[in-house]
């Protein structure tokens, strides 16, 4: 083999035949996997006195959840509290596959509503719009509204029509960032798509597209379910976005729903802004009704505007006369939360043998994590609890 | 004349039509003629279906006005073919005049819409003709003109229809008057949202505001309606699979739309060129198709053995001239050919070694598959090239060159570790203050306001006097009195109940007709407050100031109506007789809203003036 331009033969091109690789090849104990101790993996997986092996399934999954939670980071980073998220959903012809049951469009479907109230739950003072893409146009389903309601309504009417044609991803995006034109500077802007299709047919450019979305700082995320598509992981990796592909339904739900919490700002804002809000009274509920802004319908309750005195129907919204944003305090609180994330337990150290630690939280007996923070110690589904629902330990509180 | 609801009928004049006597009106929406005794018009022009006007001239015998317009129910630019004559009667031709140009003006207003493309100079050509002895040349020009610019518009149109729906694309939405595009965005938007539709009911149908008011702080609805409208369907590059739909009789048929046949175009210029060359004058199109279909070029990897489908002179010409292409190797320049991809390169590596007979590196022998290969590779290309269009450089041959792109060819970025992004960190100066309260004061107030109200009908402040007496550390079985805690806590769901109860609106038994009326006050004085609260946020100007103060001015309206509608509950023959309060109640909200608006208001300019 002929190998005319290197006249000096340097040391990299030979192999040193004791070289020990890369340090991540190696084992526990310095020697390679293979050097180890014969492994039997199936003993892992124990029956039960019925023959079932459901504990030792569900025993494995809690491992790996609770090993993915001990990987989330808890640091305190600035994050877009005030959330305007389109949502682009796939209706081509693909989308009728039944790789997902019932099919995909109606696993999406659910799935989606069910991220819809959750989204909802933990960011209240968030908005969410609804784009739904086939036949290489794109329609914009719901307007940005802080109501559930409405996307709810949507999702089980407009979005289970007709499949058709193949889905346009420049068309959904050019409407959603239209969409979100409206939304304020002092709000995250974010696009999240559900894509069954591994085509797109588009009009234009779609590199036109990606630098307009970089330009207005739109975040663009999405969740394909059938593989990885080299256009859509560009766009989202662009645009600081999360790009994840599907292996099973479980998988789906978590990776979609990793676009609940508020995403840490990657570019530094020059200046905190200030955002004018109100705090509405509620409504002295007398005998007799009076009509609300946002319906023009009779109704007793409701909440008045502090600026102009009109009465809204429900809160989170946006007064539909002066324009004000309307919150409860406790939206603010939950969105609060975001910003200071509840540190993980850690192992409890060794106990001295016979004593019986009881979990603080349910008075269980088998208690094997311990909060950093009061020392108190938790069972693992009162660690599961405290993280993903509660948010706070109630030793420390 | 029987007029139709929301005209008005501008002017009127006794005119002859064909000879025949009667009345020419002009109305907001249209330009009718009545034949004289007659309600229904014999000759009627809708604002949208006219075309142009022409004017006879100053010294001319008779005082003519002519109008063209387009067949009602056509498309806004085919020519012109109706048209209609007017001519005056009366004794003194000055005032015959004066009364014709009134109706010139009038079409003047319309005829620059419609005219919005090349040729809007025609408009003002008619609409300027004040002097009696410029009608006579204007009317020629205008004439001339409309005539040029009717060819103009017509041959402009074409580019703007070929793109279906990116007329809106020039509509400027907010203009005052409304074009005609606006006018169908805003029908679209109506028939799309039904909550929208009945507001718009409620408010302009009843009168109660203008459409351009409503409209104008409903802007964006409109804008997306537009952009939406706008969104261009792309040309889908999958592999176009003509597959024959069989008919009960034994029959295959083949459907190919126009689409179908672009798509036959791009992929095989071959037959784009024989389309060119034989139809119509040689082939019918039909035939050319069907033979198409037929033919083995068509057929030619579609099944199995390729003996299938007909001889056929034209695809035949079509087959040598596809093979003459794929067979020519030197198609690709090995210049511009990135050293990964040529396959060239290995060939030293392939020598004949051992016993075996070496296998690798030869195509299959498969020639039937060979045509269907090389067809999904040249549209596999099409597809590349349609979407990059970088031109091809040259590869460098540099050898530091060749090295760097092997090396970034090995380079995988899913086998790299991630690198997480830099995050910004957040500082918040005084962390304890977000976690406690700033109105301390407020909350003991409302303790103290809650225990006097145990009767009052919100359940929250029921809450108050709800002493829990149990330790909830401890456990269950000895927690307190949990049988008065039952009573509250049923007492306050029996309210609760009570409140929630089906049917509670209609059990005030207030009339149809008051209810609309509260619901017109309610709905003009919202719609009022939304267009102050709009124009008190933005920066002041001396235009919105006026703006402002007259919405102010037209909130007595709106208090005038509300003390009416009261008046009326009072007077009103119902077996409710607390209906006047009531009602007085129900208004009190939206009174008091337009209360705070107009006190908002007269505080800020004052402000700004001390300022």
């Amino acid at each position: 083999m002929a190998n005319p331009t290197n006249e000096a033969m340097e040391e990299d091109d030979y192999i040193d035949i004791d070289d020990t690789g890369p340090e991540g090849l190696k084992g526990a104990d310095g020697g390679y996997a293979w050097e180890e101790e014969y492994k039997r993996s199936w003993d892992v997986i124990q029956e039960d006195a019925s023959g079932s092996i459901q504990s030792s399934i569900t025993d494995l999954n809690s491992q790996r959840s609770r090993k993915r939670r001990q990987q989330r980071s808890t640091e305190t980073l600035q994050r877009g509290i005030i959330r305007h998220v389109v949502l682009v959903i796939d209706q081509s012809e693909n989308m009728s596959t039944r790789d997902l049951m019932p099919s995909r469009i109606q696993a999406t479907l659910a799935l989606l509503e069910q991220f819809v109230g959750e989204f909802f739950d933990q960011n209240p003072i968030s908005q969410l719009a609804l784009v739904a893409t086939k036949d290489g146009l794109a329609e914009k389903l719901t307007d940005l509204s802080g109501n559930p309601r409405d996307h709810l309504g949507a999702l089980r009417d407009k979005a289970s029509g007709d499949l058709a044609g193949e889905p346009s991803l420049q068309n959904a995006l050019e409407l959603g960032m239209h969409a979100l034109r409206r939304a304020p500077a002092h709000g995250s802007r974010e696009i999240v798509c559900v894509f069954g299709s591994l085509t797109t047919c588009d009009p234009g450019d779609i590199e036109q597209t990606l630098r307009a979305l970089q330009a207005a700082e739109v975040r663009v995320s999405m969740v394909h379910l059938a593989a990885e598509v080299h256009v859509f992981r560009r766009i989202c990796q662009s645009t600081a976005g999360v790009f994840a592909v599907a292996a099973d339904e479980d998988h789906m739900r978590e990776s979609l729903f990793e676009n609940i919490p508020p995403p840490a700002l990657v570019k530094e804002r020059a200046t905190a802004d200030m955002v004018q809000m109100g705090f509405p009274v509620k409504a002295q509920m007398g005998e007799v009704p009076s009509p609300c802004v946002c319906h023009h319908e009779l109704r007793f309750a409701g909440f008045l505007c502090p600026r102009c005195g009109a009465k809204v129907c429900g809160l989170p919204t946006d007064c539909d006369v002066c324009g004000l944003a309307l919150v409860s305090a406790p939206h603010l609180a939950r969105s609060y939360r975001h910003l200071f994330p509840e540190d993980n337990f850690r192992e409890a150290g060794k106990r001295t043998a016979g004593a019986v630690v009881v979990c603080f939280g349910c008075g269980a007996k088998d208690a094997g994590f311990e909060c950093v923070g009061c020392r108190q110690a938790f069972c693992l589904e009162c660690d599961v609890f405290v993280h993903e629902t509660l948010h706070n330990c109630p030793g420390c509180v | 004349m029987l007029t139709l609801p929301g005209e008005i009928i501008k002017h009127s004049s006794e005119t002859l039509c064909n000879k025949e006597e009667g009345t020419l009106y002009i109305t907001n929406k249209r330009l009718a003629w009545c034949k004289a005794g007659s309600e229904t018009p014999a000759a009627e022009v809708l604002h949208e279906n006219f075309s142009s006007q022409q004017v006879s001239k100053a010294e001319a015998k008779k005082v003519m006005l002519r109008i063209s317009a387009v067949s009602p129910g056509s498309a806004p630019d085919t020519a012109p073919n109706v048209t209609h004559t007017f001519t005056w009667k009366l004794a003194d031709k000055n005032v015959a005049i004066a009364d014709r140009d009134k109706y010139m003006a009038e079409l003047a207003v319309i005829t620059p819409k419609k005219q919005q493309i090349p040729g809007g100079g025609s408009a003002t050509g008619t609409g300027a003709g004040a002097a009696a002895a410029a009608p006579g040349n204007q009317q020629g020009a205008a004439g001339s003109s409309s005539a040029a610019s009717g060819a103009a518009s017509a041959a402009g149109s074409a580019a703007p229809t070929g793109q279906s729906g990116s007329e809106y694309g020039k509509v400027k939405i907010g203009a005052v008057p409304a074009s005609v595009e606006e006018i169908k965005l805003r029908q679209e938007a109506l028939s799309k949202n039904s909550d929208l539709a009945k507001l718009h009911k409620t408010l302009v149908i009843a009168g109660l505001i203008s459409e351009d008011e409503f409209w104008s702080t409903r802007k964006h609805i409109l804008e997306t309606q537009a952009i939406q409208s706008q969104l261009r369907k792309g040309e889908s590059s999958t592999w176009l699979d003509l597959a024959p739909m069989t008919q009960a009789s034994g029959d295959f048929k083949y459907t190919i739309t126009p689409n179908v046949a672009r798509r036959i175009f791009k992929e095989y210029p071959q037959v784009k060129r024989a389309y060119i060359d034989n139809v119509p004058h040689k082939v019918n199109e039909k035939l050319f198709w069907k033979k198409f279909v037929a033919s083995q070029f068509f057929n030619r990897g579609r099944s199995a053995d390729s003996a299938k489908g007909n001889r056929d002179d034209i695809f035949d010409k079509c087959m040598r001239e596809e093979d003459s292409v794929f067979n020519n190797t030197a198609r690709y320049d090995l210049d511009y050919l990135t050293k990964l991809l040529d396959l060239t390169r290995t060939e030293e590596d392939s020598v004949e070694t051992g016993n075996a007979p070496d296998f690798t590196m030869r195509p299959a022998p498969m020639d039937n598959k060979l045509s269907l290969l090389r067809r999904f590779n040249h549209h596999s290309e099409l597809v590349l090239q349609s979407v990059l269009n970088s031109k091809r450089k040259q590869t460098d041959n540099d050898h530091k060159a060749v090295d760097k792109t092997l090396e970034e060819a090995t380079h995988l970025e899913d086998l790299e570790t991630p690198h997480p992004e830099k995050k910004i960190k957040l500082s918040i100066q005084d962390r304890t203050r977000y976690f406690t309260s700033l109105s301390k004061g407020a909350s003991d107030s409302k303790q103290s306001q809650g225990s006097h109200d145990l009767d009052h009908t919100d359940p929250g402040s029921t809450r108050a006097p709800l002493h829990v007496s149990f330790n909830i550390s401890r456990p269950l079985d000895n927690c307190g009195d949990t049988q008065k805690t039952m009573d509250i806590i049923s007492h306050s769901a029996h309210i609760v109940a009570l409140q929630k109860r089906p049917n509670r609106i209609q059990e005030l038994r207030i009339p149809d007709d008051i209810n609309l009326a509260v619901a017109e006050c309610h709905g003009a004085g919202t719609e009022m407050l939304r267009h102050l609260w709009s124009l008190i946020r933005l920066p002041p100007t001396p235009e919105r100031q006026k703006r402002a103060e007259k919405i102010v001015a037209a909130f007595d309206g709106v208090h005038a109506r509300i003390r009416d509608t009261i008046a009326r509950a009072n007077t009103a023959d119902s077996k409710n007789a607390k209906l006047g309060p009531i009602v007085e109640k129900m208004l009190q909200p939206i009174a008091h809203s337009l209360n705070v608006g107009k006190s908002t208001f007269e505080n800020r300019p004052r402000a700004k003036a001390a300022a």
